[in-house]
């Protein structure tokens, strides 16, 4: 189910890339649980360090995440995801590609490896 | 013939609250549309808004709701969250710290007990503990059975040891899968596993081989690393939600048990589930006289949107009631 919704709107905007992004859970997670967050255009993957990551009025980069125990990512909450562009947008169709990894906390290995759900979403972008 | 006391498991309506179709006070009114004396389990962390500092207001809200429908509390679900945090992986033990919040919002929602997702002998008599000075019953999930999981048979071994009468086991009938629901096959195939994969983890599951061994035998296609990634992960998936046990093994569980999630993943036309033996099942419970829920866990949302969870839920308590009813 959290693929096919993954991606709730993506658009070109000021230099920006902006995604809608849900949680790819049933249940809400610290934001340090998110342990991929990773951005394609056409293709390209897209700098982590150009990425950041806003929810609930807070903003912080891709590197940042791990450190997010207390704040949390409700299921019904959407994150807006925000990569600066280092070129201008060109215009016509472009594809966006999403892969949102999340660590589950209760599903833990024998070895101590906590499990990492992985889900992809891809969008069109019309301008 | 007295009838099985039925109930719902909130998550089987996890798709419409995640897609914001219905709210939690929806949520309740669904399940109270389908008769009377409706038990519900609900997972903090799923249907509440404001977890894990859950605030009063949404406190009064849910228990002004339950008023409002009728539905009864019967159990908070709760887990054994080892790496919630990013920078250490808990000990089994070291996790039921957190699990003591998870109790206090249970007792202000009105929930009378609490489940814990898993749970190993060492850690049993911290949850007796722990029930003894809250007054809640404490209850751990069973998502295999003890016959073909020696886990769980060590597990009921303590319990007989503490004999603890607010310490119990409640036990998911995913434990008794007979083959992997063509739902999750068909959406991991959509989601990018080849089904050639699909076909290879498929018989190393029927066949009862171990998960590693279904991984070594996906590793040698010719699949694209993406491909080999979503490979991967549709196998361990696989392997952790549907464990095919041996359905006698209910009997073992019985003087622990409190009450049962009734799995299923979708109804065929028949209203049965074909993967799970429900006539089997059930047949034990109301020979031996079990007389507590029977909680239906639709899980099905997870992997096809088209199923309808309202429909499926009260199609499958009707085929409860008439297998109970023989």
């Amino acid at each position: 189910m959290f693929a096919r919704h993954l991606l709730e709107s993506a658009r070109l905007e000021d230099g920006e890339l902006v995604l809608i992004v849900r949680l790819n859970w049933y249940r809400s997670l610290p934001l340090s649980c998110v342990e991929r967050l990773e951005v394609a255009l056409d293709g390209t993957f897209l700098p982590a360090d150009r990425t950041t990551v806003e929810l609930g009025g807070a903003r912080c980069t891709i590197g940042e995440l791990a450190a997010q125990d207390q704040r949390w990512w409700s299921v019904l909450d959407a994150a807006t995801v925000r990569v600066d562009l280092d070129v201008p947008s060109a215009p016509g169709p472009r594809v966006v590609d999403l892969l949102l990894g999340t660590r589950i906390p209760y599903l833990v290995s024998p070895a101590g490896d906590a499990a990492v759900i992985v889900d992809r979403a891809r969008a069109e972008i019309t301008r | 013939m007295s009838t099985p006391r039925l109930g719902v498991v909130l998550f089987s309506l996890g798709g419409l609250f995640w897609q914001r179709r219905l709210t939690l006070a929806g949520c309740l009114e669904q399940v109270a549309a389908l008769g009377p004396d409706q038990g519900i389990e609900l997972v903090g962390a799923q249907s509440l808004r404001s977890y894990p500092d859950v605030s009063d207001e949404e406190i009064r809200g849910f228990r002004a709701a339950v008023d409002r429908t009728g539905v009864v509390p019967v159990s908070y679900c709760a887990y054994l969250e080892r790496a919630r945090s990013s920078s250490r992986v808990l000990s089994p033990l070291e996790s039921v710290e957190l699990v003591e919040a998870e109790v206090e919002v249970a007792r202000r929602l009105g929930f009378p007990a609490v489940r814990v997702n898993t749970a190993t002998p060492e850690v049993l008599p911290a949850l007796a503990r722990l029930a003894d000075r809250t007054g809640t019953t404490m209850l751990v999930e069973l998502a295999t059975e003890p016959r073909t999981d020696p886990a769980v048979a060590a597990l009921l071994e303590e319990l007989d040891r503490l004999a603890c009468p607010d310490l119990g086991v409640i036990q998911d009938f995913s434990a008794f899968v007979q083959a992997i629901p063509a739902p999750y096959l068909a959406d991991a195939e959509a989601g990018g596993t080849p089904r050639a994969a699909l076909a290879v983890i498929a018989r190393a599951w029927s066949a009862g081989r171990p998960v590693d061994e279904a991984v070594e035998e996906v590793l040698p296609l010719p699949l694209s690393p993406e491909e080999m990634g979503a490979s991967i992960q549709t196998a361990h998936i696989a392997y952790a939600l549907f464990r095919a046990g041996d359905p006698a093994g209910l009997r073992d569980v019985l003087p622990h048990l409190r009450h049962v999630q009734a799995k299923f993943f979708a109804l065929d036309a028949q209203d049965a589930e074909p993967c799970i033996p429900y006539p089997e099942l059930i047949a034990i419970l109301r020979e031996t006289g079990y007389a507590g829920r029977l909680d239906s866990e639709f899980e099905g949302f997870l992997w096809d949107d088209d199923l309808d969870a309202l429909d499926q839920i009260a199609r499958q308590q009707r085929e409860l009631v008439r297998l109970w009813n023989g």
